[in-house]
C-alpha cells in the first residue's frame, strides 16, 4: 500500500479492529489511510455477500448514491464510480456509511474516483485443519448426521437454495424459515437421496418467522426430536441434506426472548400537533440529543418520508435498527433544517451501535429478519442465511431445535425443540380442520 | 537437536499413536473421534460452570468491555484499551447483576494489555493462569466475555473453538468476538486464563487475545499502576498525521501527474495550483506519472517549501507549496 497522503480520503482500509463496546473504537478505527494504493484488481463480480451489504445499505443513502449502489447491483460490479462532485457529496455526507468500512479501495480512473470493495470469503471459505470448521472433524460427525440428514430437506426456488426444512410428520409437512420464502412463486424441497419434491405452503407463523409446507408425494422420515434443551457449551451440530454436517457450534446461552432486545431509539418524546408532530422532549445523551435536535422543533421527515403524525414517526423508527443512520428533515423556529441521527440501541449509545452493527458483519452474513424473537436460544455456529430453517443437533443427531436466524459475527439463533413442537402443533391444527372439512 | 533426533522423535510419537488406537481397533475411527468431541464438550461444560461468575463487564462510566478475575484479592485482567474511553468511574459487573467499585491499575498498550482491582478486599473466586509453552496449534478453548456490553439477565455466550495460530503476543483462535468482549478471558480446557480478547479481523477464524504471558511478564509493573506503551493503531494514526500533504487528488488514468481536484483551504491551494494543471517538475526533478509524484513529495516533511512547475494550457508556470500536514 502507498502510505502518501494526498489527504482527507477518510475511507479507510484496516486489517482488524478492536472489540471494545464504545466510542474508542470509532478514533482507533478511522486511521485515515489515504489510499492511492496499486492499481486494484477490477473486474471481479459482485459477491453474494457484498451484494446484501449493499443492500443493507440502500436505505442509509441518498437518492444519487442509491441510484449509484443499484447500478453496481445491477451490473454485478464489486465498485462504484463516482465523479469527483458525488464523490465530495459523499465523503462530506455526515452518513457516510463506509466511514471506517472495511476493505474500501479508492483509485481515480478517466476522471471518475473508483471505491472498490473487498469482502473476504464467507460462503466459499474453507477453514484451516486446525479450525473447529476443518473438514476432517466436520467428517468425523458423520455419524451424527446420519441420524438427521433424512429428515432434512433444501428448500429452493427451482434455481437457488433459499432455507433449509425439517421434517415433521409422515404425511410430508416440512417446517423452515417463512421470511425467507418472500418472493417465491415456486417452491420445491429436495431430500437427502436428491429427489425434488413441488411444496406448498399450508401454514405460518410471523412472530416466530416459522412456515409449514407440505410436498404433495412421496414420505421422508420425520427427524428425532431431544428431550432436553442444549446445556450451554454443549456442542451443536447443524446438518443439510447431505451426509456431512455444515458447521459445529457450542450452545452460548439458554433460551430468552429477544423482542425489543434490537430496538432502535431516537431519545425524543413525540406529541401530534395540528401541522405535524412536535418534540417534546429530547432526551439527554440519546441519539437526538446527538444530532442537536431540541424540544420545539417539528419533525417533517425521516429517511426521506413525511411524517404526519406520531404513528408514523414510530413505524419509521421501527424500521430501523441500531446503529442505523437516520436523515432526519425538522423546521426549528419555521426554518428548514435537516440533521442525521444514529439510532441507539437499548444498551448502547448511537456511535457504539454503528461500530457494533459494521462487527455484526465481519466473516458473517446476517439473515434478513434476525430479531423480535418469541423465545430462542443462542449459538455460535457460523451460518449463512440460506443454511437457516433446519435441524440443529446434539452430538447424538437428535434434534435440539430449528436454527431461525444468522444473528451476525458471533451469533445464530434457534428455536428450542419443545417451543417448536408447540408451535407445530398450532401450525398443524388449522390445517387438519380444512381437511376435515373436505372430507365433509 | 540434529535431524536425525527429530526424524526419530516424530516416528516414535507415530508408532505411539498407533499403539493407542489399538484397542480400540474394532471400532470405526469415527467413533474414536467422536468419543474425543464428547469428552471435549464435558470439559467446556466444566469450564463454563466453574468460571462464568468471575467474568465481570468492565466500565470506566462510559464505554463497555470485559474482564476476568484472577486472584483472591480482586485483580482483574481486561484489554488495554478498554481504559481509552477516559471515565473515571471504574466498575465492575458480575454476570448476577452485581456491580462493585473497582480501581485501574496498570497497562501495557505496547500489547494491548490492562489490569483493574476490585475496591472491596474479597476474597473473591478467581481463575489460574494457563501456560502458553502447554498450547498447541489446533488445542480447544472456551470464549467468555459481555458482547455487546452488559445486558440484565443474559450471562456473557459461551463460545468454543481451537487455537488457529500463535503470533508474537497474540493468540489468535476461531472463537468468535464482538464489540464488548475485548478484556474478557480466552480459557483451556482446564478453565485456565490463556488469553485476554483483543481485535477481530474480517473473517470468523481471526479473533485476537493478548497472551498470558504478556500479563506474567509485567505482572509487578502493572500492579504497581505503571502505565505505559501505546497501541499500535494509535501510534500509525500519530505517524500518519505527520505526514506531508499537498491537498490535492491526481487521476490516474493520465499517463500524467494530472491534478483531479484540489481541496479548499490545503497546500496547493493556497499556492494558487488549480484542476487541469498538470507537473511537470518537482524540486527541479522531471515528474513521470502521478505515483513518480506521490514517491516525491512523500521524501519531505509537512512545511517544507517544494517548487513545482506546472503546465496550464499552455503556458508553464512555477509555484513554491509549503507542504501541509495531514492532519
Amino acid at each position: 500500500m502507498n502510505s502518501v497522503t494526498f489527504n482527507n480520503l477518510i475511507l479507510c482500509v484496516r486489517s482488524h479492529c478492536r472489540i471494545y463496546g464504545s466510542m474508542i473504537s470509532k478514533l482507533l478505527l478511522s486511521i485515515a489511510i489515504a489510499t492511492l494504493i496499486t492499481v486494484p484488481t477490477y473486474g471481479q463480480e459482485l459477491s453474494e455477500e457484498m451484494r446484501s451489504i449493499f443492500a443493507e445499505l440502500m436505505p442509509q443513502l441518498d437518492k444519487d448514491l442509491r441510484a449509484k449502489v443499484q447500478e453496481a447491483i445491477d451490473n454485478d460490479r464489486v465498485y462504484l464510480e463516482l465523479t469527483v462532485d458525488e464523490f465530495e457529496r459523499f465523503r462530506n455526507h455526515p452518513a457516510n456509511p463506509f466511514d471506517g468500512w472495511q476493505g474500501i479501495d479508492t483509485s481515480t480512473i478517466k476522471g471518475l474516483i473508483r471505491l472498490q470493495f473487498e469482502s473476504q470469503p464467507i460462503r466459499s471459505r474453507v477453514a484451516d485443519p486446525q479450525e473447529r470448521q476443518s473438514l476432517e472433524l466436520l467428517d468425523s460427525l458423520v455419524p451424527v448426521t446420519r441420524r438427521t440428514n433424512g429428515g432434512t430437506v433444501k428448500v429452493t426456488n427451482g434455481k437457488t437454495q433459499i432455507a433449509l426444512g425439517i421434517v415433521v410428520t409422515n404425511e410430508g409437512h416440512i417446517v423452515t424459515k417463512l421470511s425467507e420464502l418472500e418472493g417465491c412463486d415456486v417452491l420445491y424441497c429436495k431430500a437427502s437421496d436428491g429427489q425434488r419434491f413441488p411444496a406448498e405452503l399450508v401454514a405460518s407463523n410471523k412472530a416466530n418467522d416459522l412456515a409449514l409446507l407440505k410436498i404433495q408425494e412421496g414420505i421422508l422420515p420425520p427427524v428425532i426430536w431431544a428431550k432436553n434443551t442444549p446445556e450451554i457449551g454443549s456442542f451443536l451440530i447443524t446438518t443439510s441434506a447431505d451426509a456431512r454436517p455444515l458447521a459445529i457450534g457450542v450452545c452460548s446461552n439458554p433460551p430468552r426472548s429477544l423482542i425489543g432486545e434490537n430496538q432502535a431509539f431516537l431519545g425524543v418524546k413525540p406529541v401530534d400537533d395540528a401541522t405535524g408532530v412536535r418534540v417534546l422532549e429530547v432526551t439527554a445523551g440519546s441519539s437526538a440529543d446527538n444530532a442537536g435536535l431540541l424540544a420545539g422543533d417539528m419533525l417533517v421527515a425521516l429517511n426521506g418520508r413525511s411524517m404526519n403524525d406520531v404513528q408514523s414517526l414510530v413505524n419509521e423508527i421501527r424500521r430501523n435498527t441500531p446503529g442505523d443512520k437516520l436523515i432526519v428533515d425538522y423546521l426549528r423556529n419555521g426554518q428548514p433544517k435537516q440533521t442525521i441521527a444514529t439510532l441507539a440501541g437499548r444498551n448502547v449509545g448511537g456511535p457504539t451501535a454503528d461500530r457494533f452493527k459494521q462487527m455484526e458483519t465481519f466473516g458473517a452474513i446476517p439473515s434478513k429478519r434476525r430479531n423480535e424473537f418469541p423465545m430462542v436460544f443462542q449459538h455460535d455456529t457460523p451460518l449463512v442465511p440460506e443454511q437457516c430453517g433446519g435441524p440443529v443437533t446434539n452430538l447424538d443427531g437428535e434434534v435440539v431445535g430449528i436454527n431461525i436466524a444468522r444473528g451476525g459475527r458471533v451469533a445464530s439463533y434457534a428455536i428450542p425443540a419443545d417451543h417448536l413442537q408447540q408451535l407445530l402443533g398450532e401450525m398443524l391444527r388449522p390445517h387438519v380442520a380444512s381437511r376435515d372439512v373436505d372430507i365433509d | 537437536m540434529s535431524a536425525r533426533g527429530l526424524l526419530v522423535k516424530r516416528f516414535w510419537i507415530l508408532v505411539l499413536a498407533f499403539l493407542g488406537s489399538i484397542p480400540s481397533a474394532s471400532a470405526t475411527a469415527d467413533e474414536t473421534s467422536l468419543e474425543r468431541l464428547r469428552e471435549i464438550e464435558k470439559k467446556i461444560q466444566e469450564v463454563v460452570r466453574k468460571q462464568m461468575g468471575i467474568v465481570v463487564a468492565v466500565t470506566d462510566g462510559i464505554g463497555y468491555g470485559s474482564g476476568v478475575i484472577v486472584s483472591e484479592d480482586g485483580i482483574v485482567l481486561t484489554a488495554g484499551h478498554v481504559f481509552l474511553t477516559n471515565g473515571e468511574n471504574f466498575r465492575v459487573i458480575f454476570p448476577d447483576g452485581r456491580e462493585i467499585k473497582a480501581e485501574p491499575l496498570g497497562r501495557n498498550l505496547n500489547h494491548d494489555a490492562g489490569m483493574l482491582k476490585i475496591s472491596e478486599p474479597g476474597p473473591w473466586p478467581f481463575a489460574e493462569l494457563g501456560k502458553i509453552e502447554e498450547l498447541s496449534r489446533g488445542d480447544w478453548c472456551v470464549c467468555l466475555g459481555h458482547s455487546g456490553g452488559y445486558e440484565l439477565g443474559r450471562r456473557p455466550p459461551v463460545r468454543a473453538g481451537r487455537i488457529v495460530k500463535f503470533e508474537s503476543d497474540q493468540i489468535v483462535t476461531d472463537c468468535v468476538l464482538i464489540g464488548g468482549d475485548s478484556g474478557g478471558p480466552l480459557f483451556d480446557l482446564q478453565g485456565r486464563v490463556i488469553g485476554i480478547h483483543s481485535s477481530i479481523g474480517g473473517s470468523v477464524a481471526e479473533n485476537r487475545h493478548v497472551s498470558i504471558d504478556i500479563y506474567q511478564n509485567d505482572w509487578n509493573r502493572m500492579v504497581a499502576g505503571d502505565r505505559w506503551g501505546q497501541l499500535p493503531e494509535l501510534a500509525m494514526k500519530q505517524e500518519q498525521q505527520s505526514r506531508p500533504s499537498m491537498g490535492i487528488r491526481i487521476d490516474r488514468s493520465e499517463s500524467v501527474a494530472k491534478i483531479l481536484i484540489v481541496h479548499s483551504g490545503k497546500a496547493a491551494e493556497k499556492a494558487g495550483i488549480q484542476t487541469g494543471d498538470v507537473v511537470l517538475r518537482f524540486e527541479k526533478i522531471p515528474v513521470n506519472d502521478s505515483q513518480h509524484l506521490i514517491d516525491l513529495i512523500s521524501h519531505h516533511q509537512p512545511g517544507d517549501v517544494v517548487k513545482l512547475l506546472i503546465r496550464r494550457g499552455t503556458e508553464e508556470l512555477e509555484f513554491p507549496v509549503t507542504l501541509g500536514d495531514s492532519r
